[in-house]
């Protein structure tokens, strides 16, 4: 039994159990607006805490019943999830178990979802070489990839080199600091010593506000022990480049970023 | 603010729809997105970072609802006495903090990966109607201050470790540190809340704190599938225009 289990539930149960939530899942539900129900909160003081009036505001949009459109995209790529990746780890039994033997097969499945999430979402391109805008997201390294620092340590900067073990999986998340419009794409290459890139044979995956994951054994990236610069390309699909010798600089054309993010790959930590 | 009873989904609906028949599935995901993104939601309104991406991390949450063929909805078979919406929304509320503390770079054991297998079994166990009301009670009346507020910040509010430590004036490694105690006195006064359930066992007892929670509990007006047969279910309402 895993321990957290217990609190995580309660903890869910209560968070789910105040007066605030039953207010927001009116929302939730199409019955009063955010604005209302944050009147509403902030009128009656019910079961608010300590959160202050911008929270509510601003958070309480969350709840807001998606668009139309948006409601009909996501139930489309549910449906294809639905029927067809599952097939890899479709299981007979119903109980639940401890074995690790489908991690591979579902990491691939998750893999597929998101693509075929992502290509269901996709629309057309437009990059620099239509008349597009330049591509400025600005990603960075969210806080906490790689191995953990020392437990009340703070978060390492992005500078700092990440340690994967050989044996393990590189898991790296790159999260834009602002809205990313349109299809986004990303490849990573490998920077060793020599100064020469290249392309890693991993998919990353995209998420639909543009967030970039890299998420593979790292035996599959096929590098061997020591220090590399993983080198992130992130644009719109059209702009880029095909192989490193285009890759241009540190910022790209401005058609694309690149984010650099050094790791070290050891063989036990 | 009274809150408008939802409409009961036929039991044979959502059978079709966790075996994959897209007509089914449609209704299914009308009537219960709403509460997964409710129940996402409560998890991540207070973090500015993660607004963003919150329909990123619903969609997620669903994407893990589906897979294996619906596993996870499928334990809801009857056997357990909450309505299935509030088994839905307590497990997307899981999944949506998972999610959350993922994009929030928070380093805690359980983030090591949430594609990875995880023991739902337990929690399945304890996400019996009562049990988690009585388990709340117990901490309430058992927990000492600095451990009910470490689970109140970090489990219900859904605050980092270091931030509760913050506030309690404590280190985060003593946070820490607490915080797998707590874990554990709780799996064990769950443990025994199980023990005693199944040793006495009084059904009329039990009956009687599930109409007491399901009275308390918002929603609660509406069975499972495998509740839907002893109901007396409302006729469908399917909002098709949203879609």
């Amino acid at each position: 039994m895993a321990e957290p289990d217990v609190a995580s539930t309660l903890g869910a149960h209560r968070a789910l159990s105040n007066p605030t939530a039953r207010i927001w899942r009116r929302v939730a539900l199409g019955e009063l607006s955010s604005k209302e129900a944050a009147a509403f909160l902030l009128r009656e003081r019910e079961g608010i805490g300590d959160l202050d009036h911008e929270t509510i505001e601003r958070g309480g949009a969350l709840f807001e019943p998606p668009t139309p459109e948006r409601h009909r995209e996501n139930l489309r790529v549910l449906l294809q999830a639905l029927r067809a990746p599952d097939e890899l780890v479709r299981e007979t039994g119903a109980a639940p178990n401890r074995s690790w033997r489908w991690v591979p097969a579902l990491a691939a499945a998750t893999s597929v979802v998101f693509l075929l999430w992502l290509l269901w979402l996709r629309p057309p391109v437009s990059g620099p070489s239509d008349g597009g805008p330049t591509f400025l997201a600005e990603y960075a390294l969210a806080p906490g990839q790689g191995a953990a620092p020392m437990r009340g340590r703070s978060s390492p900067s992005s500078s700092e080199v990440r340690t994967f073990v050989l044996g393990g999986k590189v898991k790296l998340l790159l999260l834009p600091a602002r809205a990313v419009e349109g299809a986004v794409d990303a490849v990573v290459y490998a920077l060793g010593s020599s100064g020469t890139g290249r392309r890693l044979p991993v998919e990353l995956i995209v998420h639909p506000a543009g967030a970039v994951e890299l998420d593979a054994t790292a035996r599959a990236l096929g590098l061997d022990e020591g220090e590399w610069t993983l080198l992130f390309v992130i644009g719109p699909p059209s702009t880029l480049p095909r192989s490193w010798n285009d890759v241009s600089d540190d910022r790209g054309s401005g058609s694309y970023e690149v984010v650099r993010v050094p790791v070290k790959l050891v063989a036990r930590l | 603010m009274a809150e408008r009873e939802q409409a009961v989904l036929p039991s044979a609906v959502m059978e079709r729809a966790f075996d994959g028949d897209p007509v089914a599935f449609r209704q299914f995901y009308h009537r219960y997105d709403p509460t997964v993104r409710w129940a996402v939601g409560m998890r991540i309104f207070r973090w500015r970072a993660l607004i963003p991406l919150f329909e990123d991390i619903v969609q997620e949450v669903w994407l893990h609802l589906l897979r294996r063929n619906c596993k996870l909805m499928r334990y809801y078979k009857g056997a357990h006495d909450a309505p299935f919406e509030r088994f839905l929304a307590v497990i997307s509320a899981r999944l949506g903090w998972k999610l959350a503390k993922k994009y929030l770079g928070e380093p805690d054991e359980e983030l090591l990966d949430i594609h990875e297998d995880e023991d739902w079994d337990f929690a399945i166990r304890i996400m019996n109607a009562d049990f988690l009301e009585q388990l709340a009670r117990i901490v309430a009346e058992r927990l000492d201050e600095t451990d009910r507020r470490i689970f109140e910040g970090h489990y219900v509010e859904g605050s980092k470790i270091k931030d509760v430590g913050a506030q309690l004036g404590l280190n985060e490694n003593t946070v820490y540190q607490r915080k797998r105690r707590l874990e554990k006195k709780l799996t064990s006064f769950a443990e025994d809340l199980l023990g005693e359930r199944t040793r006495g066992g009084g059904s009329e007892l039990v009956a009687v704190m599930l109409a007491i929670f399901v009275s308390s509990v918002q929603g609660a007006a509406e069975p499972g599938p495998g509740g839907a047969e002893n109901a007396e279910p409302r006729e469908m309402e399917v909002d098709d225009g949203r879609a």
